[in-house]
């Protein structure tokens, strides 16, 4: 079974998106990027244009994080996203700390949201993310997959998911530290969310802050 | 009951202008709970006030300042010192000095400030547990309000960010989530907790809501 890598990006600062850009388009064994919850820092619209400038080759999945948005800011994110030629979009809640300024909204969550972008008739892959340590957490991923989640991030410390999720495609996440707190360290990106293989995250030449 | 802290006495006392003469009113029962608006703060209040050289021509503490017909029918029973006043201080929930102030003919300055609507563990210590957004889900969660004990308030959980059964914003709090499914397996009712609940909708919960018809003022 092969494995396919990704550089998982977080928060960006605005200084850093020239470094960040430079360094993964000399990357290694990378085969596309994970834009993660970007908190308060560049928004990942933009971060996806730069990427797809000096990789056009890369999928990007761009983050769709409810957090502090509304259905309409939502869809205009998605259409942003598949003008830039993402490859798939990444589902979250989102974090409240990283953006106090932010209002807890939450209009939908992403199991609402998965089954939105569907009948809004979006067909980029969409994946969604979380632990599957606990039963209501491998109850979640289920609920995922059913509304028409295609693949999930899981912390290595949240595996295995429930068995009966299916066979697993390993997929390994490279990051430099942006990845959200302890836990999340050479990820494996799984879905469906079987016991799937950790791959060893490739080392980033300068690796994204 | 409507959970109501008191406002700085300095916000009050810059509500109130150079009004000199007033009626103190407070809440007999939330804020008489909060101990924020009961018999004890109306005196309190009325005192500070006097202090401060003004004149309170009646203390009063409504039976319930947000029903418009017990306050309609207590506004009468001191109409006399409310027409030589130059307002009223009302120690009461929003709900509760709105009502006043559309029965009353002159302005009203309010004492305290609205939280939420909570349950009583002892006196001074509240938790909100129901958002009022409308659309109760409690049946399929095992009498746990997802929207209101969830920070996030999702309708679907646990979210991306919790971990060990903790929760995402309040690390040092169980996800509400995770206790949820906790109580659906005790009670055997876990059939439903992979229900897609679908999001609230918004004309349910547009403000200002009523029922029985639009609000006569």
């Amino acid at each position: 079974m092969s494995t396919t890598v990704y550089a998982g990006v977080g928060r960006v600062e605005p200084g850093q998106v020239d470094g960040l850009v430079r360094d993964l388009a000399g990357a290694r064994g990378i085969h596309g990027v994970v834009l993660l919850d970007p908190g308060d820092g560049v928004h990942p619209l933009v971060l996806a244009s730069r990427v797809r400038g000096v990789r056009p080759d890369w999928p990007v999945v761009v983050p769709l994080v409810s957090r502090d948005r509304n259905r309409t800011a939502l869809l205009s994110e998605v259409r942003g996203a598949e003008a830039l030629g993402a490859a798939g979009l990444l589902v979250l809640a989102g974090h409240l700390e990283p953006v106090p300024a932010a209002r807890p909204v939450y209009e939908l969550d992403p199991a609402q949201m998965i089954g939105w972008l569907r009948e809004c008739g979006v067909g980029l892959e969409l994946w969604a993310m979380g632990r599957c340590a606990t039963p209501a957490e491998r109850a979640r991923c289920r609920v995922l997959a059913r509304v028409g989640a295609d693949r999930l991030l899981v912390p290595a410390d949240g595996m295995p998911p429930a068995p009966d999720l299916g066979a697993p495609e390993p997929v390994a996440l490279a990051d430099g530290g942006a990845l959200p707190g302890p836990g999340w360290e050479g990820r494996a990106v799984v879905w469906p969310g079987g016991p799937g293989a950790v791959a060893p995250p490739p080392a980033l030449p300068g690796g994204p802050a | 009951m409507v959970v109501t802290t008191p406002k700085p006495m300095e916000q009050i006392l810059a509500a109130l202008g150079d009004g000199r003469r007033w009626v103190v009113m407070g809440c007999a029962e939330c804020a008489a709970i909060c101990q924020t608006g009961g018999s004890a703060q109306v005196d309190e209040m009325a005192q500070a006030l006097e202090e401060r050289g003004m004149t309170v021509l009646a203390a009063v503490d409504l039976p319930s300042p947000c029903d418009r017909r017990l306050t309609r029918r207590d506004l009468k029973r001191i109409a006399g010192e409310l027409e030589q006043a130059d307002g009223i201080v009302c120690l009461a929930c929003g709900g509760g000095a709105q009502a006043v102030a559309s029965l009353a003919d002159v302005p009203v300055v309010v004492g305290l400030d609205a939280h939420f609507l909570g349950t009583v563990e002892r006196v001074g210590r509240f938790h909100e547990e129901c958002a009022m957004c409308g659309a109760c889900l409690i049946n399929e969660t095992g009498g746990i309000c997802p929207v209101t004990r969830c920070p996030k308030g999702l309708r679907n959980g646990p979210c991306e960010g919790s971990r060990d059964g903790a929760c995402d914003v309040h690390p040092e709090r169980a996800c509400a989530w995770e206790e949820i499914h906790g109580r659906l397996e005790a009670r055997g009712l876990l059939e439903g907790f992979e229900d897609v609940r679908p999001p609230l909708d918004p004309a349910a919960c547009a403000r200002p809501r009523s029922t029985g018809g639009e609000a006569r003022r």
